[in-house]
């Protein structure tokens, strides 16, 4: 496999500044210290790591939301990247069916394919009559379901996964997890970030293990998954430290 | 430079986002309250109520049209600041949504100047209806509004976008904005005729924007008098560069802005 990558990250590190009591006095919270890999076309990636380890802030990189602090990351520009938000932008006071179009059009999906798509990601989201309610009535499972159709029909080269599973109840999720099995058989490129590590397992081509802001040697994804439950064993809390400038 | 990411700038999609995301702002706050969109006729109506009471029975007497003039000011008054003050929040409040989605972070404050835009055109026609009762009809002068009105659209669309791009660097900016504003009511000419100031200090409420526009838009609607082109010069001027800083500077801190506030 020596496709070229259409993504690369070179030692990549991201830095959030935060406010020390003094307005002079800044301390900077390295959520990623050094970070190297390639994404390759094709690839399903999974990404593990305990919480605070920097996962969400690495899909943030790639999807392009935010540029790194040091190290370079290399895509081409053409590479079109959609983080999977699930309902981060739903207004609670609007229908399921009107956030549908506010959702899209956020994710980046022409208004004309959204309308025209509007019923198939009703009809995928499966929840009834709730879709002409306010989202604000909505459980969290039903949040996801939505979230989820809308985000599924976006058209994407490579598609970043946070923990997006992790909601709706069984059996939304094995019809989502089928659903991303079909986009992985084809030829788009899949980040995902999860705790699952069944899902990992199942799903991944290639897993990388991220602890305290750095990413360690790729193995095989079976022999990273289980130098991560042996990290995760050891029980040692992640200890992060604010530098204060 | 890294070419920035994917999306490239898609103008017509970018004014979808801004029109869908107002729309939905509109349909919200409507949803927030039992009257809904009649509080947009309300509020208004309620406003020039207290100005009718004040200023005929309490303070009795002053110039027989001073609630008019008042509400005429407020109105133009309030589009702008109201929409100002929002805007100041406008890319911190939305953290969480600008790091789930790639959005041109210019798309906030625009949203808001349009919902407040929108309201303001429902406050018109109160306005024009007290205008109408008050004997002030509608002459040639009037056809000149438009032209007005898209000039304090930029002005406000320059200080909002500005207030946006500064304070989500500057957190304690949105409180100092407050009473920025709170002296500007009064630099500003709303409760007074600016031409009743000294020539001195006339010539300092040129660079305010905001005063030259209201005085000329007032005296389109209350007395039919053509505008002093001449005068909405500065005040076009001055929009156009703070709102080219503003832009810019949103456009270099696009991918700032979703990792403070």
């Amino acid at each position: 496999m020596t496709t070229k990558p259409i993504v690369q990250l070179d030692r990549i590190a991201l830095g959030y500044r935060q406010q020390a009591g003094l307005p002079w006095k800044r301390s900077t919270y390295w959520a990623i210290e050094d970070i190297s890999f390639d994404l390759r076309k094709g690839d399903t990636l999974g990404i593990i790591g305990r919480n605070g380890a920097g996962k969400s802030s690495l899909l943030r990189l790639i999807s392009g939301i935010i540029n790194p602090d040091r190290g370079t990351i290399n895509r081409d520009p053409r590479t079109k990247t959609t983080l999977l938000s699930f309902g981060a932008g739903f207004e609670p006071r609007l229908t399921g069916r009107q956030n549908i179009i506010l959702n899209g059009l956020q994710l980046g999906i022409p208004k004309e394919h959204i309308i025209a798509q509007i019923d198939s990601i009703i009809e995928l989201a499966d929840i009834g009559e709730f879709i002409n309610q306010p989202v604000r009535a909505y459980s969290t499972g039903m949040r996801a379901r939505l979230g989820f159709a809308i985000a599924y029909c976006v058209e994407t080269d490579i598609l970043l996964i946070d923990e997006a599973l992790a909601a709706g109840d069984e059996h939304f999720r094995a019809k989502a997890t089928k659903l991303i099995k079909e986009k992985i058989d084809s030829d788009l490129t899949v980040v995902i970030v999860s705790h699952s590590m069944n899902l990992i397992e199942k799903t991944c081509t290639r897993v990388i293990q991220v602890e305290h802001g750095r990413s360690l040697e790729e193995l095989s994804p079976k022999k990273t998954i289980e130098r991560y439950r042996n990290t995760t064993r050891s029980d040692e809390p992640t200890q992060r430290k604010l530098v204060t400038v | 430079m890294e070419s920035s990411a994917h999306s490239t700038f898609n103008l017509r999609h970018t004014a979808n986002v801004i029109l869908y995301r107002a729309m939905a702002e509109l349909r919200a706050e409507a949803s927030r309250t039992y009257a809904g969109y009649l509080w947009w006729i309300f509020q208004p109506l309620l406003m020039f109520g207290v100005y009718y009471i004040a200023f005929n029975f309490v303070m009795a007497n002053r110039t027989q049209n001073f609630a008019v003039f008042l509400f005429t000011g407020i109105v133009l008054w309030q589009w702008f600041s109201v929409s100002v003050l929002r805007c100041s929040g406008s890319l911190i409040s939305t953290k969480q949504l600008m790091q789930q989605v790639n959005l041109h972070k210019t798309v906030f404050p625009c949203s808001i100047v349009l919902v407040n835009t929108v309201k303001f055109l429902v406050t018109l026609t109160i306005l024009f209806a007290v205008l109408q009762i008050y004997g002030f009809h509608p002459g040639k002068a009037w056809l000149t509004l438009p032209i007005l009105f898209a000039l304090e659209l930029v002005v406000i669309l320059a200080f909002g976008c500005f207030a946006a791009m500064v304070s989500p660097f500057i957190p304690d900016f949105q409180h100092i904005l407050t009473t920025i504003l709170h002296l500007m009511f009064f630099v500003t000419g709303i409760i007074y005729d600016i031409a009743i100031m000294p020539d001195r200090l006339q010539r300092i409420f040129h660079f305010n924007p905001l005063a030259i526009l209201i005085r000329e838009t007032r005296a389109v609607l209350m007395y039919n008098q053509m505008p002093q082109w001449g005068d909405l010069i500065v005040p076009a001027g001055e929009a156009a560069i703070i709102l080219s800083i503003s832009f810019y500077f949103i456009h270099r801190f696009n991918k700032i802005y979703p990792k403070i506030g």
